[in-house]
């Protein structure tokens, strides 16, 4: 599997983690634009999923 | 850059393979840092020694099979780690997936390599000790070796 795309992927964060390559933090229940490599990782190590159409939606 | 501690050095691991095996295809993936990390251990190939005896003369040592070996880091358990959080799912999958790794030197050099987390068990020490994490990456591809960008 190669992942060179830099179209960023609207993610659902599953559980509070921080990355040390970034030094940044996330919060349950975010939903961040990663770029599809590091959602990749996220998402094989059970930390985020693709947020749904409405978990997408900004609040209103 | 000449001789250097190890001091910032780091670990970082992907769950994507490389398109080339070089440095470019290396770089195109996008990697996550493992934290806590405390130690890297020895990264480096070495052959078997194959020797023949013969009747006359002094005993003959030639190189055989190459062997990449392996990386035995540890690291303080942190459960809100990404990359330890990868580096588990490595360490828990049952395929025969490779995993890309990269090792950053102080100075900028990195190692690149593929390879398959053999298990990562916990150490529940004595009371002034860290939990710690200590997985065995058994490397399976030739190491790529980039020199320090020069300033």
């Amino acid at each position: 599997m190669s992942v060179t795309t830099a179209t960023p992927i609207k993610a659902f964060v599953l559980r509070d983690f921080k990355d040390a390559t970034t030094e940044e933090s996330f919060s349950a229940k975010d939903t961040p634009d990663l770029e599809a490599g590091r959602f990749e990782n996220f998402r094989a190590a059970g930390l985020v999923r693709k947020a749904t159409a409405r978990e997408a939606k900004p609040a209103a | 850059m000449g001789s250097q501690t190890a001091a910032g050095s780091s670990l970082a691991i992907s769950v994507a393979s490389p398109a080339t095996a070089d440095a470019t295809g290396y770089a195109a993936l996008t990697f996550t840092d493992v934290g806590q990390v405390e130690k890297l251990g020895s990264i480096g190939a070495s052959f078997a020694k194959v020797e023949f005896q013969p009747l006359k003369g002094a005993k003959q040592k030639f190189k055989g099979s190459a062997d990449y070996g392996a990386l035995q880091p540890s690291m303080a358990l942190d459960s809100s780690d990404a990359g330890q959080a990868i580096m588990q799912t490595s360490a828990d999958d049952e395929s025969q997936k490779l995993y890309s790794f990269r090792v950053t030197y102080p100075d900028g050099a990195k190692r690149y390599f593929g390879g398959r987390n053999f298990g990562m068990p916990e150490t529940a020490d004595g009371a002034d000790s860290m939990l710690t994490g200590a997985p065995t990456i058994e490397i399976c591809t030739k190491i790529v070796k980039v020199a320090a960008p020069t300033t």
